[in-house]
């Protein structure tokens, strides 16, 4: 059979261009392919495989379109000497093919396992994710808590820091080294530092303590605390001295501040200033020191104001026997000018004690004064000048007391001027005080006005003010006491008490209010006599002394009463009942207030009230500040007298409650 | 072929069902095919006497075929029928990855 080989030729020439065609086309797509992933492995792959069977399919196509032509064109002798080049290329192509074949199960091999771990990779990569997210939320929620406790510990500790600083009390933090961490608002006070200035300076810079006594410099609680890790107090008597040199007393402590593991990691002092508190106490110890010196001064007064009565009035009673030529006289007289100096000092010495109202009668300032202020100067080298109108007004006053304040200004005169001066004493009659001057006077009452004026080196004007205060004194050894008692005194009669000073001297100012009975009709400077009450008039004497008893027994007799007389109130009322029902009748009886373990005047009062709404009773005693003395109407006596009294004092006194 | 042989069966073996894959096989298949006839082609080759040929102006114009290996010959050179076919089941292959990717 013969077939025609023209077929063969034209597959083989068109067949070559298609697959030419196809190759190019596969290129294209693998290309294609590939750039989409060229990370893929198995796409290089068959990128590579497919550009060998393009390398290939070319070849064979460009070999055959070139047989075609070059047998054609009658050059089939040149075929044949290309031919075995184009066959040796085939074959070196599909050896390339057959090695990309043998590398196929191991690319793909690659290929899965890169696959699978990039499959499990996403899926590590989401299991990570979401244990990130879930550590992130977390974390959030941590941030958020800590965020919380955060803005309550920055709110805790601001509020710590408001307390600290509110605290009432010094309080200093340091840390273990000694430094300074904090100070609050007291602390920076008491120490002159700021909190700014003080932190990280070390303790002992800040906190400068001596003893208050010996000046030496005390140990810083501090490093004691960090040594032994407790509390540990300050010793007392402690001065704090702060930036500016002030020193202050201060009580504290120091106490360790502990973390959660119970370590030291600092130490905190709190204090406080207690010199007002330790002025106090002292003041409260002298205050103290002094009614016990009262009540030992008031119970010495007490008795020996009675043996003074018994001693004045025997002297009083032995002058008015005497005959008035007698020699004797003038030593009565010295005697009894030397008792009622006992007599002031005694009272004196009570108003010290107890302070008391003053027991007032119309007296003569005038006399007082100079009597006080020549006793006081006896001897020293100051001298007194005195400008005393003869017709100075009375003044009712307590003459001890008021005796007691020129006695206290004579004195500081004196002893401004140790080197001798002079002292200058006026007193004038007022009708109208300077209100604007003196408001606590009446612009329309009547006073004496009494100065004082030494030529000394003054007072200095930043005390001036001061010196009427209690325990206030400028002297080593002064007791504070003797111008406030003056300004107390002067207060209690009514009247107003100042000073003024300059370099030329001091000048104390005294307003005393005028009597305001029989003002006109009392020749002033002359102590009034008493009336003379009728003889005959029956008196009884309570007393617990026996000599005071007899003495005032004596002094009445010789004056025409008679006088019975008892020991205490129950012995007075059992008398008083006997006369009672023997139809006597006693016109007043002098009652003495303080009976030692018996009935007193106070208590027995009462009683022969009930008996007698009617009966003259008069309070005696030696306190002239008892509050029955000064306000005795209200106790039920219609009169007082104060122990020791004189004839006269005692007449008056009669008279006075019987009238 | 041995390398196209071992390709066929790794591929069959993975027993791939995704686009690309079964025109991928159709084209080993036919490559094979190609190379198995072309192989043949060229072993007959050098048993075909001149004589079977009818040449004219020096080129073939005819063959003659005495038998089945001529026959074979004949369709050796026809080997663009199969080489074709192959090419084009790569080129599907090779479109459908990349339109799938």
């Amino acid at each position: 059979m013969t077939v025609p080989w023209a077929p063969v030729e034209i597959i083989d020439s068109i067949g070559s261009i298609l697959a030419l065609l196809l190759a190019i086309g596969c290129l294209q797509q693998a290309w294609a392919w590939y750039r989409v992933r060229h990370e893929d492995i198995f796409r290089h792959y068959i990128l590579l495989f497919t550009l060998a069977i393009v390398v290939f399919a070319v070849s064979r196509s460009c070999g055959h379109l070139i047989k075609q032509i070059l047998i054609l064109s009658g050059h089939e002798h040149t075929w044949h000497i290309l031919s075995p080049f184009s066959g040796a290329i085939n074959t070196a192509t599909f050896f390339v093919i057959f090695a990309f074949s043998l590398y196929y199960q191991r690319v793909k091999i690659i290929h899965t396992e890169l696959e699978d771990y990039k499959n499990n990779l996403e899926e590590m990569v989401a299991l990570r994710t979401a244990e990130l997210e879930e550590t992130n939320f977390s974390l959030e929620n941590e941030v958020t808590e800590r965020q919380a406790i955060q803005k309550a510990l920055e709110t805790e500790r601001e509020r710590l820091a408001v307390t600290l600083r509110s605290i009432g009390d010094g309080v200093i933090t340091t840390d273990v080294e000694g430094r300074v961490i904090f100070l609050n608002r007291i602390s920076e006070q008491l120490t002159g530092w700021t909190q700014e200035e003080a932190a990280g300076h070390p303790i002992a810079e800040v906190f400068n303590i001596i003893d208050e006594f010996t000046r030496a410099p005390r140990e810083n609680p501090v490093p004691k605390v960090l040594k032994h890790g407790q509390v540990v107090d300050l010793a007392n008597h402690t001065t704090l001295i702060d930036r500016n040199g002030v020193e202050r007393s201060i009580a504290d402590s120091g106490a360790p501040i502990r973390d959660r593991e119970s370590q030291i990691i600092g130490v905190v002092l709190v204090f406080r200033d207690v010199t007002e508190t330790k002025r106090l106490n002292e003041e409260l110890n002298k205050a103290q020191k002094l009614e016990s010196v009262g009540v030992l001064a008031g119970g010495i007064a007490h008795d020996f104001n009675n043996i003074l009565t018994a001693i004045m009035g025997n002297l009083n009673l032995a002058q008015h026997l005497m005959n008035p030529e007698d020699k004797i006289l003038p030593l009565l007289e010295a005697a009894d000018k030397a008792s009622r100096r006992a007599k002031s000092l005694t009272q004196q010495l009570l108003t010290f004690a107890k302070g008391g109202n003053p027991v007032k009668k119309t007296t003569n300032l005038g006399q007082i004064i100079r009597e006080t202020a020549d006793f006081v100067l006896h001897g020293s080298s100051v001298l007194c000048h005195y400008d005393i109108p003869s017709d100075l007004w009375l003044v009712d006053l307590d003459p001890g007391q008021i005796s007691q304040v020129i006695q206290n200004l004579i004195i500081n005169a004196r002893q401004a001027m140790s080197a001798g001066g002079l002292i200058k004493i006026k007193s004038e009659n007022i009708s109208t005080p300077r209100a604007e001057i003196f408001p606590v006077l009446d612009p329309k009452g009547k006073y004496i006005k009494t100065t004082i004026t030494d030529d000394g080196p003054g007072i200095p004007a930043d005390i001036i003010e001061q010196i009427f205060d209690p325990y206030f004194t400028t002297k080593e050894k002064g007791s504070g006491l003797g111008l406030a008692i003056s300004h107390s005194i002067i207060s209690k009669h009514g009247g107003f008490i100042k000073a003024g000073s300059n370099e030329d001297g001091t000048v104390f100012t005294i307003y005393l209010p005028v009597t305001t009975s029989e003002l006109s009709n009392i020749p002033p400077g002359i102590t009034p006599s008493p009336i003379k009450p009728a003889a005959g008039e029956l008196i009884m004497i309570m007393d617990d002394e026996k000599m005071i008893r007899d003495i005032a027994k004596m002094m009445l007799e010789t004056n025409g009463f008679e006088v019975i007389t008892a020991k205490d109130g129950i012995e007075a009322i059992e008398v008083y009942q006997q006369y009672q029902k023997a139809k006597k009748t006693i016109s007043a009886i002098i009652m003495d207030l303080t009976i030692p373990g018996g009935m007193g005047g106070k208590e027995a009062v009462t009683r022969i009230l009930a008996l007698n709404p009617q009966a003259r009773i008069i309070a005696s005693s030696g306190y002239s500040n008892d509050p029955v003395m000064t306000d005795f109407h209200s106790y039920g006596f219609c009169a007082a007298i104060t122990k020791p009294y004189l004839i006269n004092d005692l007449l008056l006194t009669i008279t006075q409650a019987l009238s | 072929m041995s390398g196209m042989v071992y390709l066929l069966i790794s591929t069959w073996r993975e027993r791939h069902s995704d686009s690309g894959w079964p025109q991928f096989t159709a084209f080993l298949i036919f490559i094979l095919l190609w190379n198995l006839l072309t192989f043949s082609g060229h072993w007959l080759a050098e048993y075909i006497p001149p004589s079977q040929f009818q040449n004219h102006a020096g080129h073939h114009t005819a063959f003659t075929i005495h038998s089945s290996a001529d026959m074979l010959f004949y369709l050796s050179r026809l080997d663009h029928l199969l080489l074709l076919p192959a090419l084009y089941f790569l080129f599907l292959a090779l479109r459908k990855w990349r339109r799938q990717s």
